[in-house]
């Protein structure tokens, strides 16, 4: 059974991007979020298997959006998904249980090997 | 390529702020080859440098400084300084660089930095070499500190194993920093983490190359804890070696007890170059534009000094409160303006350490010098301009002053010569002062010169002869040095001083010293000043100056066969009269004594009256006008008339 994975990222092209690059490797994307808030609620109600997180967002970022899942679900599989420069917030994911992430904008490749190793 | 020039002016201001840390540094450094934390600011300065150069495109300053910051580098990681030949290839690097920033001021950017380089790669690759040849062997010939083998033995002793684990990241890695930290935070729920090389910040900040090391104590199995790192996205390899208990190891002075568990805290310690940054809160603003910003403030003065003196006369009580208003407000923009005008002096006495360093390698003596009051604020033309005289001041006490080592002890002076250079305010004005304690000017030597250029020297006495220096092409210097000495000096320097407003004085003693005495105006300045009549005339004083008004009555003067003098408290302080110096008639009525105090010289101004307290600004006389030592200036009062401001120093030492 495909593992069921919930996208995070506030602008619509890059979930489109990492939608196919997810469906590709066999995952089944079953919601989308566009900022925290809605990220928490999604999670809340489809319970997926894996969350590809931004980290800049409107409302509410994707730090803050990784601890309040985590304390929903101490094991919920979250990537952060972070551009460069980006080291300390990115190590602050680490740190608050984001299990691995990936640099944008994207390499499939990568992308893929990191998925792979789920 | 983006048009960088908007950002050109910013750049330059910048990098000459980093080039006088990095000079300062390695003068301290130079001073003491322990001092780590000076040489870490250099490694960071050489690299913002190398990112500043690289972003505006400039290859040269590119390369220079990449290579400066990996010599840097390893100088932090201990590489030896090598007797101060290393110390001199970067004070010559430092040169280099201020010789490219020259260059590009002047749109140039084909400073040949070549042979520079090549020193440099020398000893960077030196150190690449061997490192490289032991590559093999890197696993097993590692070396532990003597902490943690204890560390390391007590945990065997609970049944833990040891494993040092070189990891290796993936070529197109990225973010390196928080690729490493995934991996420790990952192997810290198995076990600890006690060491790491590089240490836990420079992992962090992603600064190792593709390989980075740890020493892990754990119950897992070596299988298990490679299938753990291995599971880690972009991860090339990982290579585990089990330190058996008996593991005996040399103490490397390199390595670390990094713990690595609270990286909580990301905070560098602060440093110098954040203050640096703190500078660079500032805007850059047009001289122009501030010039006419200060002329127009000085009118408004003027103005409101005129309106107040209509309000008293008129008596209309209803503008009196908001003119004391527009008073107070009119002041403070006043001080504001002054404030944003002035410079501490530190702007160019901040460059003479390194040249008095270099001169006295140059010159194979040992020189100190040694600056007082270099807060000391100026306004920033005056600053500027100072530069040139007191580089040719100080080469001079470098060069003609101090004498050479043997004579020096000869004389039983002290074997390293000193050169001060003072700076403080005396009422409206800057003094500085250069001096040094070497031979004196040689006042024969000038009695020489003067007669080969048909001087007549008989009725001049010492004093005199001493003013002769400033004199066109007047050096009695026999060598000409490539410091100094070519006779073009002296007479510049007066020069420059006086179209700054300002006056140069000699004093010297043979074998004692030689002394220049610079003093410069403050400011084009709106100053608080005493109105005093002299001989029916309204005279200014500078307020700054008076320590006290006396009303006197005749016999409170002392007269001397010479002089005439009043005492203060028990010091016999002379007595001026202004009206004689300025020829005019004196009226005996309702005489006041000034008590100015000049220096740590207090003087006894006579004036016929006062008139009162008020803000003046100071216009420069021009001309002829401007050539009357006995005036700073003049003014224009409340009433609109014309006054003249007196410059109390020169009226009193004449």
């Amino acid at each position: 059974m495909a593992k069921r994975v919930l996208v995070v990222d506030d602008a619509i092209f890059m979930r489109m991007k990492l939608k196919d690059i997810l469906e590709k490797n066999g995952f089944e994307v079953v919601a989308e979020a566009q900022n925290g808030i809605e990220a928490i609620e999604k999670y809340k109600a489809e319970r997926p298997d894996l969350v590809t997180m931004d980290i800049t967002m409107p409302e509410m970022d994707g730090i803050t959006a990784l601890k309040e899942i985590k304390k929903i679900d101490p094991n919920a599989k979250v990537i952060m998904c972070s551009a460069m420069g980006q080291q300390s917030m990115v190590m602050e994911a680490i740190q608050s249980g984001a299990i691995d992430f990936i640099v944008k904008p994207f390499d499939v490749d990568r992308v893929s090997q990191s998925l792979s190793k789920l | 390529m983006d048009d960088n020039s908007k950002y050109k002016e910013l750049f330059f201001e910048e990098t000459e702020e980093y080039l006088q840390l990095l000079n300062d540094n390695m003068l301290r450094i130079e001073q003491n080859i322990n001092d780590i934390s000076s040489l870490e600011e250099m490694f960071r300065a050489a690299h913002t440098l190398k990112g500043m150069a690289a972003t505006m495109g400039y290859k040269s300053m590119t390369d220079l400084t990449h290579r400066m910051e990996s010599l840097l580098g390893l100088l932090k990681s201990g590489e030896s300084f090598e007797d101060n030949n290393i110390i001199n290839l970067i004070f010559r690097c430092l040169d280099k660089l201020t010789e490219i920033v020259e260059d590009l001021r002047n749109n140039k950017d084909d400073t040949y930095v070549n042979d520079l380089i090549e020193e440099l790669e020398q000893i960077i690759n030196k150190d690449k070499v061997i490192k490289n040849t032991k590559k093999e062997s890197d696993l097993t010939e590692f070396k532990l500190s003597d902490t943690d083998e204890n560390v390391i033995k007590s945990a065997y002793e609970k049944g833990y194993n040891a494993f040092v684990i070189d990891i290796t990241v993936d070529d197109g890695c990225l973010l390196k920093g928080p690729r490493a930290y995934l991996v420790i935070n990952n192997l810290e729920k198995i076990g600890d983490v006690i060491y790491t090389n590089p240490d836990a910040q420079s992992i962090e900040n992603g600064e190792y190359d593709k390989k980075f090391r740890l020493i892990l104590l754990t119950k897992e199995n070596i299988e298990d804890i490679k299938e753990k790192i291995e599971n880690i996205s972009e991860i090339e390899d990982v290579d585990i070696l089990e330190i058996q208990p008996n593991y005996t190891s040399e103490t490397n002075k390199n390595s670390e007890t990094a713990k690595t568990q609270n990286k909580k805290d990301n905070n560098k310690p602060e440093t110098k170059l954040t203050s640096n940054n703190n500078l660079n809160q500032s805007i850059r603003v047009d001289i122009q534009k501030l010039d006419s910003f200060m002329n127009l403030v000085s009118e408004l003065v003027i103005y409101r000094t005129r309106l107040e003196d209509v309000a008293k006369r008129t008596d209309i009580s209803d503008i009196d409160e908001p003119l004391s208003h527009v008073a107070r407000i009119t002041s403070e923009l006043q001080d504001l303006v002054l404030k944003i005008r002035m410079q501490p002096v530190s702007v160019v006495f901040n460059r003479f350490p390194r040249m008095v360093r270099d001169l006295s390698k140059e010159l194979n003596k040992k020189i100190n010098l040694v600056i007082e009051g270099e807060e000391t604020e100026l306004d920033r033309t005056v600053v500027s301009e100072l530069s040139e005289p007191l580089i040719h001041l100080i080469r001079n006490a470098a060069d003609h002053g101090i004498e050479p080592l043997n004579k020096r002890k000869a004389l039983n002076k002290p074997e390293e010569g000193i050169i001060k250079l003072n700076a403080y305010q005396e009422g409206n004005r800057v003094i500085i002062v250069v001096s040094d304690d070497g031979g004196g000017i040689n006042i024969e030597a000038i009695k020489e010169t003067a007669k080969n250029r048909g001087i007549n020297t008989d009725n001049l006495t010492d004093e005199d002869l001493l003013q002769l220096i400033f004199d066109q092409g007047f050096s009695t210097a026999k060598e000409i040095t490539d410091v100094s000495g070519r006779g073009v000096g002296m007479d510049v320097v007066k020069q420059k001083i006086n179209s700054l407003g300002g006056s140069i004085e000699v004093i010297s003693e043979t074998n004692k010293g030689t002394s220049f005495i610079i003093k410069l105006p403050l400011t084009l300045s709106i100053i608080q000043a005493l109105l005093v009549k002299i001989g029916g005339e309204t005279f200014a004083i500078p307020l700054g100056i008076i320590e006290k008004v006396i009303k006197i009555k005749d016999n409170d003067i002392l007269k001397s066969q010479l002089s005439e003098l009043y005492m203060y408290r028990e010091k016999a302080v002379p007595v001026v009269r202004v009206n004689e110096k300025l020829g005019l008639n004196g009226s005996k009525e309702n005489e006041h004594l000034i008590l100015t105090l000049l220096g740590d010289q207090y003087y006894g101004l006579i004036v016929d009256e006062l008139i009162g307290q008020q803000e003046i600004v100071i216009k420069k006389l021009n001309g002829i006008l401007g050539k009357m030592k006995e005036y700073l200036g003049a003014t224009i009062l409340g009433n609109g008339d014309i006054t003249l401001i007196l410059d109390v120093g020169s009226i009193c030492m004449r």
